[in-house]
């Protein structure tokens, strides 16, 4: 028992400040189901991407980035996976991060279900060369983020902590409604080809402002809300995780405007901005992970750590992309296969590993809790697996990275095959999770 | 204590933020006095280091005469000498400054788990929460080495009363290590009264006794631990009791679960760096 005698004094001094909770600090009712389903369709997303990974093993290696079947499997990870992630997990955190329930539940809901269906149909249009389904798909996208967007923002302007969690969210949100534009922009000239030879500058500027502007914005916000969590760290130095932000949201707008306008010494700008914002949110972690209590990390943050290696890989390879110019289209490949494969797509997993087995275990156990004796969320599902997983998906990522800088098509494909294993594996823990009887 | 009169001298127990509060420029009169303490002049770091220490340590730090300190100070403020009282005796188990620091010798081949807390200090971030949840949450035969820019005497008399022991050494005048470790000739019974109800009656220090408010700290706990320990608690709290859990945030999931249970609760979020969740039985 962790009951403590009260120190009289203190109540006292409480007793007189005390504030009666208000009504609106009670999260909204089904949440859970909300981001449950946006988890569950991210889930599918994950594993049909990991499998197009096989399918496209071969362009990989050759470097060519711009063919319509990577463009697909690349929407099934950032729209599929990333996106869907990132909205699900808004609805549940925003009323714990910002003290702000999801502004309405059903708005959510709509945007699942214009969402969800429309990534397979935009993926399978741009794989296929189909013009109504890629547009079908792009306009229940849209709507789909519009709507989540219109949400979040609502959500943003009723909370009542207005600090750099929130910031994070309200730029992120900014960049993906950019990432939208620059989505149609791109899509329509697939048919019109009006953009001509800046179609290729476009392309860049969609992938780094939704891969930086969108996800890693999105990481940096809520790590700065989850890691000490987490980890249990509290007291460290917090300021990188405003100079992340900082940098990032400033790097981002710069290198677009360096691209489009191929200014090169802004582009280096832009570059040298956003590698510092990544610099920061790294030394950021490293402060959680100074002052951290809780000294054993568990697999999920593992994952998360493992994707942060990734990511200053990609870092390190970004200007080096940017230097060798155009025409070196396996380096600029791997640059983009391992910052958001190793970078964003892992760090993703890992913080599913925190948050949905907790979540699947409360809406279980939450009648029994307190009465009787409940298994823990740690034996919802196999560690052991989760750490193999862990170790097949690392081995993947890097052997697609060194596979396509080296153009094999045989180690891409090796790669691809065991990133399928990795998320396949992930697949059956959630469906433990879920639907299993713990140990 | 606070000096809150303007007449009143300065007394060894005074707190140097309540010294100075009442005239800041008395803050030349630390540094002529021990020029080490030039770290006052920092307003971040005085904003920390001056609410912990009490004008008696930072003589004892600086290695002054108490006495000398204290009728300087009040001869600043133009309080004659006589009126300044003498600093009370000392007592045989505290340090001076010819003695050496050591108090103890730390265990050998303990794992030591490193808090470094020197930036902290010197942008004026308080360090005393991280320094506690470290040391509520170590192992029982590790060591915490603390890295400080002074020798943190106020956390001395805090972690003793707990039961940890130390050992100091100066690297600079503003770069400290200090090792706690626990004393397990002292520690056997307080192990088994538990960590955690020890850790936030400490923290609160001023502690009474109030027989009807079970307290429950469930800071340094990672989720989903507060809530399973917090619906624990209330099953066996009594009819009329209310239970305080002391969290660092407003535990959004355990709220819906509260008022399906027939609980009531009140939220108090004043404090920076924890929450007050007030829970009773609905009547």
């Amino acid at each position: 028992m962790t009951a403590v005698t009260p120190p009289r004094a203190a109540r006292m001094t409480l007793d007189a400040r005390i504030a009666r909770a208000p009504g609106a600090m009670t999260p909204a009712p089904n949440v859970t189901r909300l981001a449950g389903e946006h988890f569950a369709a991210a889930t599918v997303y994950l594993l049909a991407g990991a499998l197009g990974l096989v399918w496209i093993a071969p362009e990989l290696a050759a470097g060519a980035y711009p063919s319509p079947h990577v463009a697909a499997v690349t929407h099934l990870f950032t729209l599929g996976w990333i996106t869907m992630t990132i909205f699900g997990a808004l609805y549940q955190l925003l009323p714990v991060a910002l003290g702000a329930p999801v502004r309405s539940v059903r708005a959510g809901h709509a945007s699942f279900w214009s969402f969800a269906p429309g990534v397979a149909c935009f993926a399978t249009g741009v794989a296929g060369g189909s013009n109504v389904l890629r547009h079908a798909g792009i306009a229940l996208v849209g709507i789909g983020v519009l709507l989540a967007v219109g949400n979040v923002a609502a959500t943003l302007r009723t909370a009542r902590t207005r600090d750099v969690t929130w910031a994070a969210i309200a730029l992120a949100i900014t960049f993906l409604t950019s990432t939208l534009g620059l989505g149609i922009i791109l899509l329509h000239n697939l048919q019109t080809g009006f953009i001509a030879a800046a179609r290729a500058r476009v392309l860049a500027t969609h992938l780094h402002v939704a891969i930086i502007g969108w996800a890693l914005m999105m990481i940096v916000g809520v790590s700065h809300r989850l890691l000490p969590m987490f980890l249990l760290a509290h007291g460290a130095d917090t300021r990188w995780t405003r100079r992340s932000l900082a940098m990032l949201a400033s790097g981002v707008p710069v290198l677009a405007v360096g691209i489009m306008t191929q200014r090169t010494l802004l582009s280096w700008t832009g570059i040298v901005l956003i590698e510092l914002g990544i610099a920061c949110f790294l030394r950021q972690v490293v402060a959680f992970h100074r002052v951290r209590v809780k000294r054993r990390l568990d697999v999920g943050v593992l994952f998360a750590a493992t994707a942060l290696g990734f990511l200053a890989i990609g870092a390190a390879i970004g200007p080096i992309a940017l230097g060798a110019g155009a025409g070196h289209s396996r380096l600029d490949t791997a640059y983009v296969t391992v910052g958001l494969l190793g970078g964003v797509v892992m760090f993703i997993v890992g913080f599913f590993y925190k948050i949905v087995p907790l979540l699947a275990w409360t809406a279980r156990y939450r009648g029994r809790m307190g009465k009787e004796r409940v298994p823990t969320v740690a034996e919802t599902f196999s560690a052991r697996v989760a750490h193999v997983q862990l170790v097949a998906m690392a081995l993947a990522i890097a052997l697609l990275g060194a596979g396509i800088g080296a153009g094999s098509a045989t180690a891409v494909r090796t790669g691809a095959g065991l990133f399928v294993v990795g998320v396949a594996l992930f697949a059956s823990q959630l469906g433990r999770v879920t639907f299993g009887t713990p140990r | 204590m606070s000096a809150r009169s303007s007449d009143r001298p300065i007394v060894a127990s005074d707190r140097v933020s309540d010294v100075l509060a009442r005239d800041e420029s008395l803050k030349e009169v630390f540094i002529q006095a021990a020029p080490q303490l030039a770290k006052l002049r920092n307003p971040a770091m005085r904003r920390v280091m001056a609410r912990l220490v009490t004008i008696e340590q930072v003589a004892r730090m600086a290695g002054l005469s108490c006495d000398d300190l204290l009728q300087d100070l009040n001869a600043a403020l133009g309080i004659g000498r006589d009126a300044s009282p003498p600093a009370p005796a000392r007592r045989s188990d505290e340090h001076t400054a010819s003695q050496p620091r050591d108090t103890a010798a730390r265990p050998p081949g303990a794992t030591e788990v490193i808090l470094d807390v020197r930036d902290d200090l010197r942008a004026g971030r308080e360090p005393f929460s991280a320094i506690m949840a470290t040391i509520a949450n170590l192992a029982t035969d590790d060591v915490v080495h603390l890295r400080t820019i002074f020798e943190p005497l106020p956390l001395y008399a805090v972690l003793e009363k707990r039961g940890f022991v130390h050992e100091s050494q100066a690297h600079a005048d503003d770069d400290w290590s200090v090792w706690f470790w626990r004393d397990a000739a002292r520690n056997g019974a307080r192990a088994a009264a538990g960590a955690i109800t020890d850790r936030f009656a400490a923290d609160v220090a001023e502690a009474g006794q109030d027989p009807n408010v079970v307290w429950l700290d469930v800071r340094e706990l990672e989720p989903p631990d507060p809530l399973i320990r917090t619906l624990t608690a209330l099953e066996t709290l009594p009819e009329d009791d209310t239970l305080v859990q002391v969290n660092r945030r407003v535990p959004q999931f355990l709220l819906p679960m509260l008022a399906e249970r027939g609980y009531a609760y009140d939220i108090e979020e004043s404090h920076t760096d924890y929450v007050l969740v007030r829970i009773s039985r609905v009547r």
